[in-house]
């Protein structure tokens, strides 16, 4: 494919919505028009974002999982949370 | 852990408004992870930060009582993240200052108006931003094709080349670049709504 795929096309491609037969023709033209993969990142935001999306999502040091959190559910957790406290005060006692 | 009826309405007769348990759930969710990552960053052991943390959100919801709807307090779920704020970034400073020992006076840092600026302040809600990030991929996640998240992950993420990745999951590179930019697109849609929903 010569031509350039639309904005209206690549929003469609980026959030699934083409035929199959489409989406393989976008991805090769995605191959090699650098236009439009340019356009494709732009819409996308990756090209906004991408350098910070490394940051956020890499685990650093501390890390991201909480210990012990894993074992129960979060309605346990919750309910954990929200339990009456020891203080006279607490809403719920 | 059974969920009997009693303990359903003992956790709604903990929010101010019963219809917004869900909003709870988002909440802990989303700011737990935050508060935790801010103790460790004090150097805090895992079981004080655990206890400290469980010690902060008690007193957040301790505090759903005392919000009231309208326009100066803004929605519920506003004011809940600002009252978690403040009180994470109180508790850091008074720790900074060692005033915080191992009684914490959690009432007297609950500062609902003041508006808080600062190194702190800034590691919040840069914090925050993260914790809304790793929610949303948890949620995007579940919604491609394995191969679709490892294409964007390895590239976006793990800041392998497109050709490289294409060439180790059997893809066209062309099929690379769309599954990243896919994931982003989702990711950012994910973090707008959850920041409409928190």
């Amino acid at each position: 494919m010569s031509e350039h795929f639309s904005s209206e096309v690549i929003q469609r491609a980026l959030q699934g919505e083409l035929p199959p037969e489409q989406e393989s023709a976008f991805h090769s033209h995605m191959e090699s028009c650098p236009a439009c993969a340019k356009a494709m990142e732009r819409i996308s935001g990756a090209e906004q974002i991408g350098s910070e999306i490394s940051e956020l999502l890499q685990a650093d040091e501390i890390g991201d999982s909480i210990p012990g959190r894993d074992e129960y559910s979060m309605t346990d957790f919750i309910v954990e949370h929200l339990e009456p406290s020891d203080s006279p005060e607490a809403l719920g006692n | 852990m059974t969920i009997t009826p009693t303990t359903r309405a003992s956790l709604l007769l903990k929010l101010r408004d019963p219809s917004d348990h869900e909003a709870w759930v988002e909440f802990v969710i989303l700011y737990e992870p935050v508060i935790y990552r801010m103790l460790k960053k004090l150097g805090l052991q895992d079981a004080d930060a655990l206890e400290v943390m469980q010690e902060l959100l008690l007193a957040v919801s301790r505090s759903v009582d005392r919000w009231t709807p309208g326009p100066q307090y803004g929605s519920f779920r506003g004011w809940l993240r600002r009252v978690t704020r403040n009180l994470v970034v109180n508790w850091v400073r008074r720790r900074k200052r060692q005033l915080v020992t191992t009684s914490l006076d959690l009432d007297a840092l609950l500062i609902e108006e003041e508006i808080i600026e600062g190194d702190e302040s800034r590691q919040f809600d840069s914090e925050v931003h993260r914790s809304l990030f790793h929610r949303a991929s948890d949620q995007v996640r579940c919604e491609v094709q394995p191969l679709t998240w490892q294409a964007f992950w390895e590239v976006a993420v793990s800041g392998r080349e497109v050709s490289e990745v294409a060439a180790r999951l059997g893809v066209t590179a062309g099929a690379v670049r769309v599954a990243k930019c896919r994931v982003i697109a989702r990711l950012r849609d994910a973090v707008d709504k959850l920041k409409e929903a928190t």
